[in-house]
């Protein structure tokens, strides 16, 4: 009754997670998890959570918009003091160029207020406000409560990264089931960002006939939770085959991401040396590390982006980041995530 | 790394377990402070009894712990002792005023006791002792042998000043003598 605890949902394109989390001391421990796949996964992963779990009004909350949703853009906009007033014009600028009212546009920066005065472009995400409350309309109906947080994903895996190698110029790479996300960073600073619309999906919905694997593994699962521990030969296949699909496209990406960015010339791609890339678990990230290693080793170091937690927690990466996102509106800043074994249905 | 949020409408809700513990701790404070402020009254009103026991037990009061009503209390027995000094005060000065009065009529009395125990004498005879206004008036006679007589004395000095006078004397039977003396006592500083 007097337990913290803390409720995410993680929904994308044919997969739903929900998390729960009870805070103790300095710890998050989760005690409950589910993750249903399909088209109605949210209603299917709603139902079983509600079986087993009553959600009190005032339990923390935290949810994410899915990237697809939103534009994610550079606003060249004047020195400001403070948030508000960052927020404030670029909310005017964002809605005159979508030709909308301001107060029907909803936007967050990606950059912090200092990182303007050196000069930088900041990055925003747009987004209508009718679909955000369209978005919390839909949970609120399946008796969630009102969110915390609504977070775009996949930014809320950077909670549980090792944010002290993000020193010098540095590209992150990350990627979901249905989409990737390639950032390039000064430090801790996004410089420019490019949205893909590919995810894992195409790579993972390969192995569905695979005779290697035990004939109720569900693939597509497991590069969501999986340890890359039990799949040495898939991540060497699917790495080859993810190699095949994305090898020039990759490159395209860069140079685009590169140019696209008021803050980088295609000029600048010598000096982003470190490559790091992050899935949704140990088993994705090692794919996709795998892969690039093959196709960007010879120029550029690509390693698999160092965690603060142990790499298998049987969670995806972004409800981890989302629960330590969650955990944070309680003041204790210094929350370490800490596994444990969790009912999980 | 910025955090992304884009819904900051939810009105931060008070959790039932912080709400109870402020609640308990309040109530603790109210509770810890009726204690001391009650342990401390009685620790003073211990030294108060202490100090003022004999005069609680000879005016039959008590403390009760309720300071309103043990201020009242005292307030009243103050008054009521006040009083009752001030009627013994009274009562006092009139019986002193009855004890000079009566202490001058003392010495009249003694001073004529004195003179009527005359020891030259053989026989004091009082005919007559009155007293009126402060002074003494004594008609007596004294029985000498022979005709050896004396003038009346004190065996005592006297406390007032005594103005006897011979009124006569009388041989008796040739052996003894007869003397009539008329005392007066006191009246003099009039």
């Amino acid at each position: 009754m007097f337990q913290s605890m803390i409720t995410a949902v993680n929904s994308d394109e044919g997969y739903t997670e929900i998390v729960r989390a009870v805070v103790e001391g300095r710890y998050l421990k989760p005690v409950f998890s589910v993750l249903k796949m399909g088209a109605n996964s949210l209603e299917e992963s709603t139902r079983v959570f509600m079986e087993n779990n009553t959600i009190p009004a005032d339990e923390i909350f935290v949810t994410a918009f899915h990237p697809r949703d939103v534009v994610f853009q550079h606003l060249e906009v004047p020195r400001v003091k403070s948030t508000k007033n960052l927020l404030n014009v670029a909310s005017f600028k964002a809605a005159s160029q979508f030709s909308l009212p301001p107060d029907e546009v909803n936007v967050a920066c990606l950059n912090s207020i200092a990182s303007l005065k050196s000069g930088l472009v900041p990055a925003f995400v747009i987004t209508k406000r009718k679909a955000v409350f369209e978005f919390i309309a839909g949970l609120t109906g399946k008796s969630f409560p009102e969110p915390n947080i609504v977070d775009v994903k996949p930014f809320s895996i950077f909670k549980m990264a090792q944010t002290s190698v993000f020193e010098g110029n540095n590209i992150v790479f990350i990627v979901d089931r249905s989409y990737s996300l390639l950032l390039t960073l000064k430090g801790e600073e996004i410089v420019g960002l490019n949205y893909i619309n590919d995810g894992f999906d195409q790579v993972a919905s390969g192995f569905k006939e695979d005779n290697s694997l035990s004939p109720n593994t569900n693939i597509q699962r497991e590069f969501l939770i999986g340890s890359k521990a039990y799949y040495d030969s898939l991540i060497e296949e699917a790495s080859e085959r993810l190699e095949g699909l994305i090898s020039y496209q990759l490159r395209m990406y860069l140079t685009n991401t590169m140019s696209n960015s008021p803050n980088t010339s295609a000029a600048d791609e010598s000096l982003f040396t470190r490559f790091f890339v992050v899935g949704q678990s140990s088993l994705s990230t090692a794919v996709y590390s795998r892969a690039f290693q093959r196709i960007l080793g010879d120029e550029t170091e690509v390693v698999s982006m160092p965690l603060k937690m142990k790499e298998t927690s049987g969670i995806t990466y972004t409800s981890v980041g989302l629960l330590m996102r969650g955990g944070e509106i309680l003041g204790r800043r210094k929350l370490v995530f800490k596994e444990e074994a969790g009912l999980e249905a | 790394m910025v955090d992304v949020n884009l819904y900051s409408r939810k009105k931060r809700v008070s959790r039932l377990k912080y709400s109870l513990i402020v609640l308990l701790i309040i109530v603790l404070l109210v509770l810890g402070s009726r204690f001391f402020v009650a342990q401390a009254f009685e620790t003073r009103l211990r030294q108060v009894s202490r100090m003022k026991g004999y005069l609680f037990d000879n005016t039959g009061t008590y403390l009760t712990g309720n300071l309103k009503a043990d201020i009242e209390m005292i307030y009243d027995k103050k008054q009521e002792y006040t009083v009752m000094k001030n009627k013994l005060s009274k009562q006092v000065n009139d019986l002193r005023a009855h004890v000079n009065s009566k202490s001058v009529e003392m010495d009249v009395f003694r001073t004529i006791e004195a003179y009527l125990e005359d020891e030259n004498a053989m026989k004091t005879i009082a005919s007559r002792i009155q007293f009126e206004n402060g002074v003494g008036n004594s008609f007596y006679y004294l029985i000498f042998e022979g005709e050896n007589v004396s003038f009346p004395t004190p065996k005592s000095t006297p406390t007032l000043l005594a103005n006897p006078s011979v009124r006569g004397n009388l041989d008796f039977a040739e052996l003894y003598s007869l003397q009539l003396v008329d005392l007066k006592v006191g009246g003099h500083n009039e």
